[in-house]
């Protein structure tokens, strides 16, 4: 008899470690971004990173009918407003789905800046900026980024084939991407891009 | 030492059948290990970490699949709102009813539950079907309820709903743990009852034996019965338990067709995930059922005939699973 306890005991011991593992991933994706990031150069350093999220239909549609008021397949100012304190400013609870680090340390708190929003046929863009604390020379420190939500609920892409632009004179700069191992998420699940402004020369 | 040699082999088998189904069903998919294989956007991968885990590998194609069913998912609402054409909900209900079967797949769903309960118990393959069946349509028919209620209570928006669901959770959880340890204490109960020393001195309990099992009655693990009716109340009252938790599809479906005033269509595609979601949990509980038959037959040919022992063990390992699992999401769900 203990040794039939001894069996259950290590067999519910090992379903209770899978189940343990795998249990963040209760929820699924449901809203999805086409996501791109624009490097802001003042000088030659890079002072901000600009993010932009393409929604899918459904998010989009929703948006459009909560918030374009006068129906004109444009949103204004006071829309934009409505939007971004309706559907964008409790974002902040999931870093906004993005991770920036300067010179291997990250960027915490992230604050956004010029929120903005645009509709095109029938798909709605966001787009807000990340300042970072001071201007980094991407020569002198490596500068990088995630964009992804850690719960799940929104799978954030990257954009194809041009995830990463620049603004401003980035002479040789580039965004390259590579797979971050070390920051799967979703019960290690998934595994991030990782944009790493690499400047040659 | 056969003894142990028998444990290690149900432990085996049952472990082998969980893996061999998830490989199975996740590896059927055409989309899969887009996530851990080339790297997107044209860059380098890197490999300073681990390579992932078989699992992770697993789990990551199936994400990837599932991602890209809800995305289409998205895409078909909006052209059933636009197009209000009957190919546009049929091709809706065609990839709900996909969603269904991938959806289940994935982790939650009571397959942990499911599993556990037909490694315990011997039932028939009907038994299989109709539990999947019943967690589905549970699942679903609380994700109407839900989103109903809360539209017609609050009139809320997108988004709303899905808060209310933690306290679903807490109680399915609540639900599985409290039925799992009934379950426990019927198993310890039912050994007790069965005999001091447990030697079947004058009382066999192999198949062989003519007549043992009685009419309408299910051969139980611990050498106790568990009636039909026992059975079927157990059962329903797991799925219930297990469905308690609404389908998170099919409420963000629901949620999107009651704003736009898609209510019947909304319905339509709760009830094409149900379907959907009842073939892929029936196919666990069959296998689970199969899983059972395949251990018990090992072992009674590798340990003593008619020990009875890995019934035993079975008999309480599938409710202490059941037990600890609901346990272990109750607290981290607290």
């Amino acid at each position: 008899m203990e040794r039939a306890l001894v069996w259950a005991g290590g067999a519910a011991f090992l379903l209770v470690w899978l189940i343990a593992g795998i249990a963040p991933a209760m929820a699924h994706p449901h809203v999805f971004i086409t996501a791109g990031a624009t490097f802001v150069f003042a000088g030659e350093k890079i002072a901000a990173m600009r993010v932009e999220w393409l929604f899918d239909d459904v998010f989009s549609d929703t948006v459009i009918q909560d918030h374009d008021a006068n129906h004109d397949g444009h949103f204004d100012t006071k829309e934009i407003a409505d939007i971004e304190a309706h559907a964008f400013t409790a974002v902040k609870d999931f870093h906004y789905f993005t991770y920036l680090w300067v010179a291997g340390k990250m960027i915490e708190p992230i604050h956004v800046r010029d929120f903005s929003a645009r509709q095109a046929n029938g798909l709605v863009t966001y787009s807000f900026v990340v300042p970072l604390p001071e201007p980094v020379d991407p020569r002198a420190a490596k500068v990088q980024a995630e964009l992804y939500d850690e719960t799940y609920f929104v799978q954030v892409d990257l954009d194809k084939p041009h995830p990463v632009r620049f603004e401003g004179t980035a002479h040789g700069c580039q965004g390259k991407i590579t797979k971050d191992a070390k920051r799967r998420y979703y019960g290690g699940v998934i595994v991030p891009d990782q944009i790493t402004v690499a400047c040659g020369g | 030492m056969a003894r142990t040699v028998t444990g290690a082999r149900i432990a085996a088998a049952g472990a082998l059948l969980l893996v061999a189904l998830l490989t199975l069903l996740t590896l059927a998919s055409p989309a899969r290990a887009q996530l851990t294989g080339a790297p997107a956007n044209g860059g380098t991968a890197e490999s300073d970490a681990a390579p992932p885990s078989l699992f992770a590998r697993i789990a990551g194609g199936f994400m990837t699949l599932q991602s890209e069913v809800n995305r289409t998912i998205n895409h078909r609402l909006v052209a059933i709102k636009r197009e209000h054409s009957l190919t546009a909900l049929l091709l809706g209900l065609a990839i709900a009813f996909a969603y269904g079967v991938f959806h289940a797949v994935g982790p939650g769903h009571g397959k942990a539950v499911l599993l556990s309960y037909f490694l315990s118990r011997d039932a028939k393959i009907s038994r299989g079907v109709l539990m999947g069946a019943q967690i589905a349509f549970f699942h679903v028919v609380s994700a109407i309820v839900i989103v109903v209620v809360v539209h017609l209570i609050l009139q809320q928006a997108f988004g709303g709903p899905v808060d209310e669901m933690d306290f679903l959770k807490i109680a399915s959880y609540g639900a599985i743990t409290l039925i799992g340890a009934a379950m426990l204490n019927g198993a310890f109960r039912r050994l007790r009852r069965a005999g001091g020393g447990h030697d079947h001195a004058g009382h066999r309990h192999d198949h062989d034996v003519p007549g043992h099992v009685p009419p309408g009655h299910i051969h139980d693990e611990t050498c106790g019965h568990v009636s039909p009716v026992q059975a079927w109340r157990e059962g329903g009252l797991l799925s219930v338990a297990v469905g308690l938790i609404p389908c998170s599809g099919a409420v963000l479906i629901l949620v999107y067709c009651l704003a736009n005033g898609l209510l019947l269509s909304g319905v339509l595609m709760a009830g094409a995930i149900a379907v959907g979601m009842a073939i892929t949990l029936s196919v666990i509980g069959i296998a689970a059922i199969f899983g059972r038959q395949r251990a018990l037959a090992t072992a009674e040919r590798r340990g003593r005939s008619g020990s009875g022992r890995p019934r035993a063990a079975l008999g309480l390992i599938g409710p202490a699973l059941i037990t600890l699992f609901g346990a272990a999401m109750l607290v981290g769900s607290l």
